[in-house]
């Protein structure tokens, strides 16, 4: 049973990672640069772009669960089929730019007046300002976690995790 | 994977330039191997090799970098700052905003008597002498200009001085947030305007040099996702003035640590940020920089073992419980070191006395009256997450710990008459005449348990007073290397007194700045 079982996710894999190579195939290529180093190689190459084995990797922690979606989000990118909405051309194997989160939720600046009643405002922070990366606390794929809890006990409240 | 192409192709290169080396020492021609080697390298890197082009790189975004950053744009040069976690300031942002600073304004009106030399003196003494002092001059010498230029870019300082742990007077300025974010933010800013371009999630993993051992580029890793090691791509960055190294220290770097100094292991908190690793420390090795005192950590001695990394309770130990009231054994309740004196003493001080034979701590307690709280405004926050308590009487404070009430009581009414005397006949902890209302005298008592927590690393890389970082086997500096921050070593020898480490980022990342900018000759 267990054997059928692993069978069955093995066989799905290799084939997400087949359709996937070839769709992302064309973005990679378009991606790397045309420069050649002294060595004759690519600059890319010395590089880490999404290899075939790197995808199968990713499309094996989809398979597995390991990459989460969240609910509130689920219903924006289908459910976890549009990854370009927020990866853009990159490979899904980066982080979104900021400029996909604010075509939604405003920028930084917006995002803190949003939070400034709160007793400590997230999003102004003392330390960064509003100098930070929606993806340093929010996460799509894990569970997201608040840079402040590295060293401060206290919590928000309304962040979903 | 792919990583580990650009590192093999690199050890030959440096294999080969070993041999050649080798090869010419053998001929008694140190030159001749040098030309050797400009040789074979020269073709290796052409334009189309680089990836970007900067005339300043600097590395690493805390109080160094942005002082570096701003320094390289006012001589026009073309600046990059790359920081490899998504947020900028680095460890700098969660750092305590205090800067000591010798002759400041501040002190001219509060009539306090303060010098480059006396700044000079105290510092070494904190060092235990071991300290460079050429460069520890040029350090204390620039903290006004150094605090001058954070207030012409709105840093907002407040309006108290401080005297931390090993300084002889009140010189400890401290940013109205009490904390670095207050003058990185605005340094940033500020070197934004200026033209400087900073770059986040981009991680330094190589330098490049050409067959001189000059400083020709630097591998880094954009789209960086820390501490993901395989995440992003690499890319080459030509240099063509200087390379200034602000990457801070490595206490959060677990293997380096423990390699370093055994005792320090997982059991040992650390205030630093967890970007605070090694691997640029390593990079600048690989290039030969000399390396100075790199077992040199720093136990921040007021850290709480109640919260994570730096918290709450460093400031409230600095500010109100350390210089105004005691710290106790729990076991006996009697006072075991001057609460004021240098971080070193007090952090030994506890893990000599708080343990017993087996290893088991039993953490001090620190607590002062309620006027000397008015030192630390964020005391309310330590109370809230629970790393602080109030006590309405000395009994509910030792039945609270475990700590005899007798002895404690005897040990509160010694240090009432010690104060009350002006002279602390125990310990020799300042008596200040003028605060002396601040002091521990009645309850209310505001308390915090305090365990030595990794803070800072007095070791790193070398470097002269123009910032130039030296070479290991020769002495020289290596050409369009520079470094600034906790990456040198040296300037604090053994242990760094509190509030240093700002004046000392902000004058030395100056100046590696402005050398690296001015540094034409070579492009």
């Amino acid at each position: 049973m267990k054997m059928k079982h692993l069978a069955i996710v093995a066989a799905v894999v290799v084939f997400a990672a087949a359709s996937w190579g070839v769709l992302s195939g064309g973005s990679a290529s378009m991606a790397s640069s045309a420069q050649t180093g002294p060595d004759g190689k690519k600059v890319d190459e010395v590089g880490y772009n999404p290899s075939a084995a790197s995808q199968l990797a990713e499309a094996t922690r989809v398979m597995l669960g390991e990459r989460t979606l969240k609910d509130y989000h689920k219903k924006i990118h289908q459910n976890g089929t549009n990854c370009q909405l927020c990866h853009s051309g990159q490979a899904p194997t980066t982080p979104p730019d900021d400029a996909s989160c604010i075509r939604c939720h405003g920028t930084p600046e917006q995002m803190a007046k949003v939070t400034a009643k709160l007793e400590r405002n997230p999003h102004n922070a003392p330390h960064y300002g509003t100098y930070m990366p929606c993806t340093t606390c929010h996460k799509e794929h894990k569970p997201s976690k608040v840079l402040c809890a590295d060293c401060h006990s206290f919590t928000f409240e309304n962040f979903k995790k | 994977m792919r990583k580990k192409t650009v590192k093999s192709d690199n050890q030959k290169k440096i294999q080969r330039r070993d041999m050649l080396k080798a090869a010419g020492i053998a001929a008694g021609s140190v030159l001749f191997s040098k030309v050797a080697v400009t040789e074979a390298k020269a073709a290796t890197l052409n334009d189309e090799y680089w990836d970007r082009e900067f005339d300043v790189i600097i590395a690493g975004s805390g109080f160094a970098g942005c002082a570096a950053a701003i320094a390289a744009r006012r001589e026009g040069a073309s600046t990059l700052v790359i920081e490899k976690m998504p947020v900028f300031g680095g460890n700098s942002a969660i750092n305590g905003g205090a800067m000591a600073v010798a002759g400041s304004q501040l002190q001219k009106e509060k009539g306090i008597k303060d010098s480059v030399e006396l700044m000079t003196a105290d510092m070494l003494k904190g060092g235990r002498g071991t300290n460079h002092v050429d460069l520890l001059r040029v350090v204390c010498a620039g903290t006004v200009e150094a605090f001058e230029m954070t207030k012409e870019f709105g840093v907002q300082w407040k309006d108290v001085l401080l005297q931390f742990g090993g300084h002889s007077v009140q010189r400890t300025c401290q940013t109205v947030n009490f904390t670095g974010g207050d003058i990185t933010v605005p340094l940033m800013k500020g070197g934004i305007k200026l033209g400087a371009i900073f770059k986040n999630r981009c991680r330094l993993e190589e330098i490049l040099t050409d067959g001189n051992g000059e400083i020709a580029g630097i591998v880094v890793r954009e789209n960086y996702y820390f501490p993901d090691e395989n995440s992003g791509s690499l890319r080459r960055y030509k240099i063509n003035r200087g390379f200034v190294a602000c990457t801070g220290g490595y206490g959060n770097d677990m293997d380096f640590r423990t390699m370093q100094n055994p005792s320090l292991d997982e059991n040992v908190g650390c205030t630093n940020h967890s970007g605070a690793t090694a691997e640029s420390f390593h990079a600048l090795l690989a290039v030969n920089a000399a390396p100075v005192n790199t077992a040199c950590f720093q136990l921040g001695p007021w850290a709480s073992p109640d919260e994570n990394g730096f918290g709450y309770a460093p400031q409230f130990n600095q500010q109100a419980a350390f210089p105004y009231g005691i710290m106790v054994d729990i076991r006996d309740g009697k006072r075991f070191v001057n609460e004021n004196a240098d971080r070193k003493t007090r952090a030994d001080a506890q893990l000599k006395h708080c343990k017993d034979e087996d290893g088991k701590i039993f953490y001090p307690v620190a607590f002062c009256s309620e006027p000397g709280i008015v030192k630390s405004p964020t005391v309310k926050h330590a109370l809230k997450e629970g790393v602080a308590w109030k006590f309405n009487s000395l009994e509910e404070l030792a039945t609270n710990f475990g700590i005899p009430l007798k002895p404690l009581q005897e040990q509160v009414d010694r240090f009432k008459k010690f104060v009350a005397n002006g002279k602390d006949e125990e310990f020799g902890k300042p008596i200040f005449e003028f605060d002396r209302a601040l002091y521990l005298d009645k309850p209310p008592f505001y308390a915090m348990r305090a365990w030595p927590k990794v803070h800072f690393c007095q070791g790193g890389v070398n470097i002269n007073t123009n910032a130039e970082v030296t070479h290991m086997s020769t002495g020289k500096p290596i050409p369009k290397l520079f470094a600034a921050g906790e990456i040198t070593g040296g300037i604090h020898g053994e242990s760094r007194l509190g509030s240093c480490a700002i004046a000392e980022t902000l004058v030395m990342g100056t100046i590696a700045g402005k050398n690296a900018a001015r540094n034409r000759a070579r492009s």
